[in-house]
């Protein structure tokens, strides 16, 4: 299942976007960094900090619900739907493929990111040091802290026929995700929103946001753990939405 | 025979109205079960139903002898091929990627989607792109997306729309012949022509009601067709007291039973009236079929 789900990536547009979303992040924040090179600390932490700023608060969460809702656009094409519904697959199976189909284009896209960081840090910028190897570990991790991400919009775009509704509702998220953690009365959400879990996974030993966390095990492990639970639920909930939503 | 599929009391009411009404099918195996009806008489959601993509609002559904329920319904798909409304296919992506897609979804073998594809000729096309395909090759796709899983059961419906006359022909044949191989085949259409001499036994759909269902032969039995008598002096015929309409080529009697028909053969040649030729009108199962639509059914 996960197969065919990996051969419809073929040719797909999901593509263009995963490579332009780090891209633009990467450009960004080298842009900033050497026209404040004065004023920051300078080194690649600084240099993280400015690339992962936008990325983790908007762009990495908005992308992820535009990779969903292309995924998805061509399941709602003509009878694609009656394809899907008779293959003798259970509905679990469909939703995990799609997940994970989706999963995979994220993790290519925090590739992109992680290579073209270093890449600009290293040949663009010039930086001194060594090369930070836990940009790489950040980028694995915020793979794991997108799934309920991943989840959340792999269903809204599978029940919604429109490919901007869902991506609304994303960037909705994305805003009450920087109130929250942003703002100290808003703290709590930050840590079951699905956008709040990315910037603060992406943000894990980053100075640009106040009290993100370091790359401890006391850090990172709850966030692994709310974004397998989370996801996790969020794939039983889709499951029934299948079988009362599409075979009604 | 056993039956495939059977239906009992199987509806579907949606908010307004009620597209499929208490239909009792009963789809033999091994034959090419024509499916008719008008636009809009109901005949995709009924197959919809049968594949359990819309849930009967009441009636049951047997397949293969067991009821369709949520529970039965993966095990029951895996023998059973279709294609509803319009065919599927993603149009990124190749004849064969699509093909593939099917293969990884089914677990089936390279050579279940060889032979899929050349059965339906689209071996040759294989590596084009969908959205480039035309029409025909799109339907065809789809039937061979339907034939990969080898079924026991195929639902098409109007697997037929958009071909040329070739194109049609190529599928009728392709489905009789699937039919010989023991394959039950049940396929819909809204024109007569096209099933006529595909399907063994048909099902007619009118408003959601099944109007008739059974042979080809038992269908023109319900209606009689109109008789001819050739005869170069109608005249002499109609002194004799026959109720029949002159016509250019001599008489034509509506709604005659065969005993009368010998009846007024005898009655003719005993007056000396010179009889060419007499013979039933060939009745297209089309008259039949407006026939039924308008007066509302025989059953
Ligand atoms: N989802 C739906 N909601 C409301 N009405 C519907 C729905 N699906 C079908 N109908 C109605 O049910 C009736 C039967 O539709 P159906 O598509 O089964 O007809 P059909 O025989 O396949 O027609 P055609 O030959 O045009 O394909 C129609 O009046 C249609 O408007
Ligand atoms: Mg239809």
């Amino acid at each position: 299942m996960l197969r065919a789900e990996l051969i419809k990536l073929r040719r797909s547009a999901i593509w263009p976007i995963a490579l332009a979303l780090p891209l633009l992040a990467v450009t960004t924040g080298t842009i900033n960094y050497a026209n404040n090179a004065d004023m920051l600390a300078g080194g690649w932490a600084a240099f993280n900090s400015q690339v992962v700023m936008f990325y983790g608060l908007l762009f990495f969460s908005l992308g992820i619900g535009l990779l969903a809702a292309t995924s998805w656009r061509a399941e709602h094409r003509g009878t694609n739907w009656n394809l899907l519904l008779t293959t003798s697959r259970r509905p679990v199976t469909l939703v995990l493929a799609k997940v994970a189909a989706t999963a995979v284009s994220v993790a290519f896209m925090q590739a992109v990111l992680v290579v073209g960081t270093l890449v600009s840090g290293a040949f663009v910028l010039r930086l001194d040091g060594g090369v930070p190897w836990q940009l790489v570990l950040v980028g694995a991790i915020s793979i794991v802290a997108a799934l309920p991400l991943v989840v959340v919009q792999s269903l809204l775009s599978m029940l919604l026929k429109s490919f901007a509704a869902p991506v609304a509702v994303c960037l909705a998220g994305c805003v009450l995700g920087v109130a929250s953690v942003t703002s100290v009365g808003l703290r709590p959400l930050s840590y079951v929103l699905p956008q709040a879990i990315n910037t603060r996974a992406l943000n894990l030993g980053s100075t640009a946001l106040t009290g993100s966390g370091s790359l401890t095990p006391d850090d990172v492990l709850p966030i692994l753990l709310t974004a397998l639970g989370l996801a996790a639920a969020c794939v039983a909930l889709g499951v029934a939405a299948i079988r009362w939503v599409r075979l009604r | 025979m056993s039956a495939v599929i059977t239906t009992q009391g199987l509806t579907r009411a949606f908010r307004n109205h009620t597209a499929v009404d208490s239909l009792d099918l009963r789809v033999p195996q091994g034959v090419v079960y024509g499916f008719l009806g008008p636009n809009g008489s109901g005949k995709s959601t009924t197959m919809k139903m049968l594949l359990g993509l819309t849930r009967p609002t009441s009636g049951g559904i047997t397949l293969f002898g067991r009821p369709l329920t949520p529970a039965s319904r993966i095990d029951l798909l895996r023998s059973i091929g279709s294609m509803i409304e319009a065919p599927p296919g993603y149009g990124h992506l190749t004849g064969l990627e699509n093909m593939r897609i099917v293969q990884h979804m089914l677990d089936l073998a390279d050579a279940q989607i060889d032979k899929a594809l050349a059965t339906v000729r689209l071996t040759a096309h294989r590596d084009k792109l969908v959205r480039n395909y035309s029409l025909g090759m799109k339907q065809r796709l789809g039937v061979a997306m339907a034939l990969a899983r080898d079924p026991a059961l195929l639902v098409l419906d109007e697997p037929t729309n958009g071909l040329d006359p070739a194109g049609i022909e190529e599928i009728r044949t392709l489905l009789v012949e699937l039919a010989s191989e023991g394959i039950t085949v049940m396929v819909s259409s809204h024109l007569l022509d096209e099933i006529d001499r595909m399907a063994d036994v048909l099902g007619i759909l009118s408003g959601g009601k099944l109007i008739f269902q059974g042979t080809r032969d038992e269908l023109f039995e319900h209606s009689t067709p109109d008789l001819v008598i050739e005869t170069p002096d109608p005249g002499a015929a109609l002194a004799l007291g026959i109720t029949a309409t002159p016509v250019s080529e001599g008489l034509r009697i509506s709604g005659i039973t065969k005993e009368r028909t010998a009846e007024v053969v005898r009655r003719l040649a005993v007056a000396g009236v010179p009889i060419h030729e007499v013979r039933r009108v060939r009745q297209s199962l089309e008259d039949v079929f407006m026939d039924l639509t308008g007066r509302g059914g025989l059953l």
